[in-house]
């Protein structure tokens, strides 16, 4: 084999594993997976199980919930508390997509100048959006950046 | 519309220096948050000044109280929001501290400037050497009472005139009520507002026509003041032209004192005035209409009934969509 085929040989390797690390980080960036990391895992177990003052203690503020954003902390723990009272379980095996935040953001929650003005202020890159399905609902939640074991809640979103 | 108000936001800030504007913090306990204009939020610590913009958010533990710089004194309540704004009021500028939920006191003993006004997001209040509370319900209400001193109440452009041991409720979008009397300490917020929201949660379908008409007539405001201010400023911009076209120097500086600086005082102040009702507006829907929603759907998560509100969801999406295309326009990224 001479040097030009041999190193053509090399190329045609490494760009067929750069488009295999592509496909895979794509996929883990911008689609489903169904491995969250341990820090996203963390936080939805205490959301799911932890009290409201846990939760609210890693909830960032301004927080986003629906088109509403919460600046006090008493509508903020109305909201968390309704929703551990509610039926919709938010344990990690009911997580059916992780997505980047930035990009599914407007899907979930609008695009009015307020919500938009929020996600370019107070949504860091790195966030993730986090599906759930449920009977009777669909829940997102937006989580950021990494507090001790947890990421920290940014938004949350319930559609019938 | 807010980029072409940014030059008179300058000449007014010369024109009126800020400085007798603000309140000291001498007093804190549990959570009290400092919400500055750009967003951020910070710790609210004794010695720190609020100023015009500036937004005391106290938590369920929280108290705080201000001592403003025209002198007396401000008692925030716990779960309460308070801002401080400006507002021009025959053709001064006048600060007003404002209750958009929640209760606040406050003493007036002594004046060094002009009395600050006092407000909810649809009410003003002029005091004079005054003791007074104010309540602002969760569902837009607002209640004066007076102790000593008198308070002129303001709503819909009806006037009260409340003296001590009065009080006056004023519901959103409406003129001030009939007066009554009122001993201090017979009235507390938490009592007041408990029975208003209890009302809401029963009825929430009234509850949030009541707030719809409040904020309503914040817009209201906003669109009778845009065209005089579109008005004013085509004025100004010709009077500016015109000015560019007088060679004399004199003849220009007359010009300028006597046609253009009027003009940018008149343009600047309807630029304030705007902008006074846009940031009531987004308090409004934010601390009112917003916690309502959240109640309501608290509510309708817990119940796994949404459909029985499904007239109070269908409302409030018209409500927002009517604040998107009246009150954004004249809001800036800084105020969300």
């Amino acid at each position: 084999m001479s040097y030009n085929a041999g190193m053509n040989r090399v190329h045609g390797l490494i760009a067929v594993g750069l488009a295999f690390s592509l496909v895979a980080f794509v996929s883990c960036v911008s689609t489903d997976t169904a491995l969250p990391s341990a820090s996203i895992e963390r936080t939805v177990e205490l959301f799911s199980s932890g009290t409201v003052g846990e939760i609210v203690s890693i909830a960032a503020m301004p927080f986003l919930f629906d088109a509403e954003i919460i600046v006090r902390e008493s509508d903020l723990r109305t909201i968390v508390s309704a929703l551990k009272n509610s039926s919709i379980d938010f344990a990690p095996a009911a997580i059916t997509s992780i997505q980047d935040g930035a990009e599914a953001f407007a899907a979930v929650f609008g695009s009015s100048y307020e919500v938009t003005v929020f996600a370019r202020k107070y949504v860091p890159d790195g966030a993730v959006l986090l599906d759930f399905e449920t009977d009777r609902y669909r829940a997102a939640m937006l989580l950021g950046d990494r507090i001790g074991r947890y990421r920290s809640i940014l938004a949350l979103a319930v559609k019938p | 519309m807010i980029r072409r108000l940014a030059p008179f936001a300058v000449i007014l800030a010369l024109a009126f220096p800020v400085g007798v504007n603000g309140a000291d913090v001498v007093y804190v306990d549990g959570t009290v948050d400092l919400r500055f204009p750009g967003g951020e939020m910070t710790e609210a610590l004794i010695g720190d000044r609020v100023r015009v913009g500036d937004v005391v958010i106290t938590g369920g533990d929280g108290l705080a109280e201000l001592v403003p710089a025209a002198g007396g004194l401000i008692r925030i309540s716990p779960d309460t929001v308070f801002t401080v704004q400006e507002i021009e009021r025959g053709g001064v500028k006048r600060t007003v501290l404002g209750t958009v939920v929640g209760s606040a006191g406050f003493k007036f003993t002594r004046f060094v400037e002009k009395e600050p006004l006092l407000g909810t997001p649809t009410t003003v209040a002029g005091v004079r050497g005054t003791e007074v509370e104010i309540f602002a319900g969760s569902d837009g209400a607002t209640l004066v009472v007076v102790h000593s001193g008198r308070v002129e109440v303001e709503a819909q452009k009806v006037r009260v005139s409340l003296t001590a041991n009065e009080g006056v409720e004023v519901l959103p979008g409406s003129p001030p009520g009939e007066k009554f009397a009122v001993l201090r300490g017979r009235l507390d917020y938490s009592s007041w507002n408990g029975e208003r929201l209890a009302r809401s949660l029963t009825d929430p379908e009234s509850a949030i026509e009541r707030i719809a008409k409040g904020l309503e007539s914040l817009i209201a405001e906003i669109e009778s003041l845009v065209p005089r201010f579109d008005e004013s400023n085509g004025r100004l911009v010709e009077a500016d032209k015109r000015l560019k076209s007088i060679e004399d120097a004199d003849a220009r500086k007359r010009f300028y004192a006597e046609t253009i600086f009027p003009l940018e005082i008149e343009t600047s102040y309807l630029a304030l005035n705007i902008r006074y009702y846009a940031l009531s507006a987004l308090s409004y829907r934010r601390f009112v209409l917003g916690s309502m929603y959240l109640k309501i759907k608290a509510r309708a998560l817990v119940e796994g009934s949404a459909d029985l509100y499904r007239d109070f969801f269908d409302r409030y999406a018209r409500i927002i969509a009517r604040f998107e295309e009246a009150v954004t326009p004249h809001l800036v990224e800084a105020d969300i």
